[in-house]
């Protein structure tokens, strides 16, 4: 057993599976880890129960996983329930903002490529 | 896979997203390929029609393989931006190329998630302890 930082006692490893990490609470007595799958020799996020393996993406497909969250992140924000977003209220805050930063990012990155917006329009010159 | 000899230069595989497992409708946005469109899997936001959930599906050939809720997606996001800096160092060039515009987003994501990477973990890691881009 391990304890996280927030006093809270982990599960064992599953079978087959070889810790890197503290594990990190989910919900429902669930819990992600970073971990080995001993089978494969891959380095990925597991997520598992008491002594069950629930699923196993490899690094790549957990970073991609990751990716597509943050994109999808304000329909699942919106569907969350009120109890759950007052429970989770800081882990959500962070997500949101995270969320926000990439997209305010990714807009001005688009808006350098794209160059000013007709300049002679913002000084009151005639098309 | 067998009765046509291919080419030595292959075309570009073109490949339909593959149906959704029967109990789920798929939301608005697409269904992505998770790793590359030999792996099999895909991912897409959906409504789990028994329980009335919005949230994200994985599958292969129609069959689930997770569904996580959108409350469990906000947790799995919040632990997969926290490993972002573990998990980056597995991944491969290929990867890189082919995921870049994601991949892009996800690090302002993290960066503003305020996720860093742990010394420890980075002198542990292969390569120079996690030499990433």
């Amino acid at each position: 057993m391990r304890t996280t930082d927030t006093g809270a006692i982990a599960p064992p490893p599953p079978y087959g599976y070889a810790f890197l990490d503290t594990p990190r609470p989910l919900i429902e007595q669930t819990w992600t880890v970073l971990a080995r799958q001993d089978a494969t020799g891959y380095v990925g996020i597991l997520v598992y129960n008491f002594r069950q393996s629930l699923w196993f993406l490899d690094a790549e497909e957990g970073i991609l996983l990751g990716a597509i969250l943050i994109e999808c992140m304000p329909n699942l924000l919106r569907s969350i329930g009120s109890v759950f977003a007052l429970e989770y209220g800081d882990e959500i805050e962070l997500l949101r903002r995270a969320w926000v930063q990439s997209e305010t990012e990714q807009m001005e990155s688009l808006a350098a490529l794209l160059g000013p917006v007709k300049p002679s329009l913002q000084e009151g010159e005639a098309l | 896979m067998s009765e046509q000899q291919q080419p030595s230069v292959q075309p570009a595989i073109q490949v339909e997203p593959p149906r959704l497992p029967s109990g789920y409708i798929q939301m608005a946005e697409e269904v992505i390929p998770l790793l590359s469109h030999d792996d099999g899997r895909w991912i897409a936001r959906v409504l789990e029609t028994s329980s009335l959930q919005q949230g994200m599906l994985i599958f292969e050939d129609q069959h689930k393989i997770v569904f996580v809720s959108a409350e469990e997606s906000a947790t799995v996001l919040d632990a997969l931006l926290a490993h972002h800096w573990h998990l980056l160092p597995y991944r491969s060039n290929e990867y890189n190329q082919t995921h870049a515009d994601r991949l892009g987003r996800l690090g302002l994501a993290v960066h503003a998630y305020g996720a860093a990477p742990s010394a420890l973990w980075r002198s542990t890691l292969p390569g120079e302890g996690g030499s990433e881009a």
